[in-house]
């Protein structure tokens, strides 16, 4: 019990928590600028590149100054990189054609993902140097204290998210328009600025996904690519356009990622730890297959 | 009486197409102004013309006497004209109450003392105030917005087709509204299918045909016109002609779909409609 708790359990909920977070700037941009960004694991690397740098540059390097004093401002520096973007690229194709805005993501992706690799180059890094420090509680429950970081750090964001979008009229604006931009344009909501708000807050979620995936494992340029295809299932699973969707979508699927080797059967792993990539994708094309508008009833395909 | 509302010779379309060969019409403070007339005759387009919803290539639409032909609905609605369509007018996820708020998006001030007084003129509303508008019945639907269009106080409300799809009852339901938010003070320019029951509360109205003025007169006069009455009244040709044509595009719709090989244009409609909603 304690082992499934500690080695399964958590790390599924760790990893969930970052999908979530990286899932939930995908769907609000899919609902509100009505296209799959392919770009968005790219700022999430950004982010983190970012991250290291001022790591390096001001020499704190304890999970209290990374989280609460070097994040803050590497999401800054990467939402002004993704707004500088959203003006140069996105926003010249904004009444084009989705499949136009899509193709745009995907050269995007690529240009940014070059250039960190030009910039900080292809070899590993790590953000939290040495072994860290585990905590027991209740004398079975053994956990490190950068994951409790990452949940904690992930349910604070998720709450902000839902504040947002529940009791400010910027937040109930970008679901008003993810309902229904023609009328949101009828009623004299300013898109521009609910468009603003969402590439804010999808960059700034991603970042926070980037660092905390950083802290956990290492910092490497395929970083956000690789958790691209997870988010994109979990926002699926979600329900398209749905933020609580891909919250819940996460969580299941980074969950379902890291049981699937737990020993259920006899004592081997059900399933060999390099197949875990693949439950994301069972999950998403059974989704897709049962129920293409997902959990949440969202947008379908 | 001061004039609200003008279209002076107004000329346009989507793309190629022009709809409107020259309409023309007011609405005065305090007026109910029904637009009526057959299929394809651009009522709804003559709307959409005031609110910036296609480009006209001739004559004005002049609000309180200053013109604003050509100006962008979300420009539009600063000036206070609000118009509902008469689909996808209210936001489905959101709840009535949220509905609401965004509909007083524009308005810097504080807005909860118009809020009370919408849900005095909705009593339903407040009932249903936390429950999300794609949940409700039409007739409540559309009662959500025409409230969310009057949370601006608008100079005149712009309301397309209000009763499209109703029961009688709820239409009944939606003209007493619509005369009751007319008393409220808020002149109204409407686009109606139901010509007999609209021109009975109208104080004016304009019959459309072909994307130009055919008949204009008070409500009364347009129902005891012998001529309105043959055209879109019931019992005339044309309503019978209208009637047919309703009738039968379902069946063609049917039969289209039968005739291809795969039957994939029209699952793609259907896909694309939900995709929509």
């Amino acid at each position: 019990m304690a082992e499934f708790i500690n080695f399964y359990l958590i790390p599924g909920i760790v990893l969930g928590s970052i999908y979530a977070l990286g899932a939930i700037g995908v769907t609000l941009t899919f609902g509100i600028l009505r296209f799959a960004n392919f770009a968005h694991g790219e700022i999430m690397t950004l982010g983190v590149y970012i991250t290291w740098s001022l790591i390096q540059l001001s020499g704190f390097n304890s999970m209290v100054h990374i989280f609460l004093l070097i994040m803050p401002v590497s999401m800054l520096l990467t939402i002004l990189a993704a707004l500088l973007i959203d003006r140069g690229f996105y926003k010249p194709l904004r009444a084009s054609h989705t499949i136009i805005l899509v193709i745009a993501s995907f050269g995007m992706m690529l240009m940014v993902r070059s250039v960190t690799q030009f910039y900080w180059g292809v070899q590993l890094k790590t953000v939290l140097p040495g072994i860290q420090p585990r905590m027991t509680f209740f004398d079975f429950l053994n956990i490190s204290a950068k994951h409790i970081w990452i949940i904690c750090g992930a349910l604070v964001l998720m709450y902000a998210v839902h504040y947002l979008l529940t009791y400010t009229k910027i937040g109930k604006a970008m679901r008003a328009m993810s309902d229904s931009p023609e009328l949101a344009r009828l009623t004299g909501i300013d898109t521009e600025r609910v468009v603003l708000a969402t590439w804010i807050i999808g960059t700034a979620l991603a970042v926070a996904a980037g660092v905390f995936l950083a802290v956990d494992t290492q910092v490497e340029t395929m970083m956000g690519f690789n958790l691209l295809l997870p988010m994109f299932a979990a926002a699926i699973l979600g329900g398209v356009g749905k933020p609580y969707g891909a919250m819940a979508g996460g969580l299941i699927i980074g969950i379902a990622e890291e049981l699937s080797s737990y020993p259920w059967i006899g004592d081997q792993a059900l399933l060999s730890p390099g197949y875990k990539q693949g439950i994301a994708f069972a999950i998403m094309i059974l989704m897709l297959l049962w129920r293409p508008t997902g959990l949440f009833r969202g947008r379908s395909f | 009486m001061s004039r609200v509302l003008e279209l002076d010779n107004v000329v346009g379309g989507y793309g190629d197409t022009q709809i409107l060969h020259g309409v023309s019409m007011h609405v005065d403070a305090g007026e109910i102004v029904v637009i009526i007339g057959p299929n394809g005759a651009g009522k709804s387009t003559a709307m959409k013309a005031v609110f910036g919803l296609l480009k006209l290539t001739g004559g004005d639409v002049l609000l309180d006497g200053k013109a604003i032909t050509n100006t962008p609905p979300e420009k539009v609605v600063r000036y206070g004209v609000c118009y509902v369509p008469q689909t996808g007018n209210v936001f489905p996820s959101l709840s009535v109450q949220e509905n609401l708020e965004m509909g007083a998006y524009v308005r810097d001030d504080d807005f909860t003392p118009r809020l009370q007084e919408i849900y005095e003129m909705f009593p339903p509303l407040y009932e249903k105030r936390s429950q999300a508008a794609g949940t409700l019945s039409g007739g409540q639907r559309q009662m959500v917005a025409m409230g969310k269009a009057l949370m601006l106080e608008p100079k005149i409300l712009l309301l397309d087709e209000p009763t499209a799809g109703l029961s009688p009852k709820f239409r009944g339901e939606i003209f007493e509204t619509v005369k009751l938010i007319n008393k409220s003070g808020t002149p109204i320019l409407m686009v109606e299918q139901n010509a007999k029951q609209a021109l009975g509360i109208a104080t004016r109205g304009y019959v459309l045909v072909d994307g130009k003025n055919r008949f204009e007169g008070t409500g009364n006069e347009l129902l005891n016109d012998p001529e309105v009455a043959e055209m879109f009244l019931g019992g005339g040709k044309q309503q019978v002609l209208l009637e047919k044509v309703a009738v039968a595009k379902p069946v063609t719709g049917k039969s289209a779909a039968r005739k291809s090989p795969t039957g994939k244009p029209a699952a793609k409609k259907r896909s694309r409609k939900k995709s929509g909603a």
